[in-house]
């Protein structure tokens, strides 16, 4: 989708057209759950919290600023939304993320290369903090621009770029040892 | 392999396609028609919820102005009745003369 179909189709939408927002939610689902899913890893809460942020924009959709860029106003809905059902979901959330890391450090298939590089990244992403999760995926596979992360998490640019760079190099790591395997 | 500097500004494609690959969920046409399907739910019930209130004050001025329109003839009833008895009553005085005037005026 370019930038002007976005345009188009936020202001649509922004007058009350639900098949416009329908189009805008099919094409930015992946991205948000994936996002919610950097936040909550849980892939039922992310659905959930992924449903709540689009539902949310819809609400607030006439409030919508169609100069502005509609993905980041978007995403910043989810997050909130994300960040929202984690406070409510707290105990359920840490238990998620300590499966997920005692999986990481006690498998022993993990050596034995069993687990895919998939895996292996969501085991190295949750063993960062959440911020530096939210700052590499929105900035490495979401493509979002340093300053439009650190308007949607509410801290400096700075911030956003010193994340990237703690929780690249981690994943990082991972993703080389994995290629390694391979070569072998 | 990317460029690790703190300095360096730009994505890092192959990680990005990594992690994107690794957070990528299942579903996903199903998880568009069910926000799909909300969506319009909504907009009927707001449209629905526009309509409700539009018609609730629509009821209530009709209300109102009934209201307002029967008590009016009925206070001017109850006012005709009351000096027509009076008149009729013939007991107080010039009561006679008002009942001579206002016959005389009506014809």
């Amino acid at each position: 989708m370019t930038g002007v179909d976005e345009a188009k189709l936020a202001s649509r939408a922004s007058r009350g057209d639900a098949g416009a927002f329908g189009e805008l939610v099919a094409f930015h689902a992946p991205m948000a759950r994936r996002v919610a899913y950097t936040v909550l890893e849980d892939q039922e809460d992310a659905d959930d919290a992924a449903q709540e942020g689009f539902l949310s924009a819809w609400q607030a959709i006439g409030r919508f600023d169609t100069k502005r860029a509609f993905r980041p106003w978007l995403m910043q809905i989810v997050v909130n939304a994300a960040k929202d059902l984690r406070r409510r979901r707290r105990v359920r959330s840490t238990e998620a993320l300590d499966h997920v890391a005692a999986a990481s450090r006690d498998d022993p298939a993990r050596d034995a290369g069993a687990l895919d590089l998939g895996e292996r990244l969501k085991a190295a992403l949750a063993t960062l903090p959440e911020r530096q999760r939210l700052a590499v995926v929105l900035f490495d596979a979401e493509g979002y621009a340093q300053a439009e992360i650190a308007t949607m998490l509410g801290i400096p640019e700075g911030t956003v770029k010193s994340d990237v760079f703690h929780g690249r190099r981690a994943l990082r790591k991972v993703l080389e040892s994995v290629k390694e395997e391979w070569d072998e | 392999m990317s460029d690790l500097s703190p300095m360096n500004d730009a994505p890092d494609a192959e990680l990005g396609m990594a992690i994107r690959d690794a957070l990528a969920m299942p579903h996903g046409e199903a998880f568009v028609t069910r926000i799909r399907a909300r969506i319009s739910q909504r907009a009927w019930e707001d449209e629905l919820s526009g309509w409700f209130w539009q018609g609730l004050m629509a009821a209530s001025l009709a209300t109102v102005l009934a209201g307002w329109g029967w008590s009016r003839s009925a206070t001017t009833a109850t006012v005709d009745a009351s000096v027509a008895s009076e008149l009729l009553d013939g007991s107080r005085p010039g009561a006679d003369v008002l009942l001579v005037a206002m016959t005389s005026e009506e014809r």
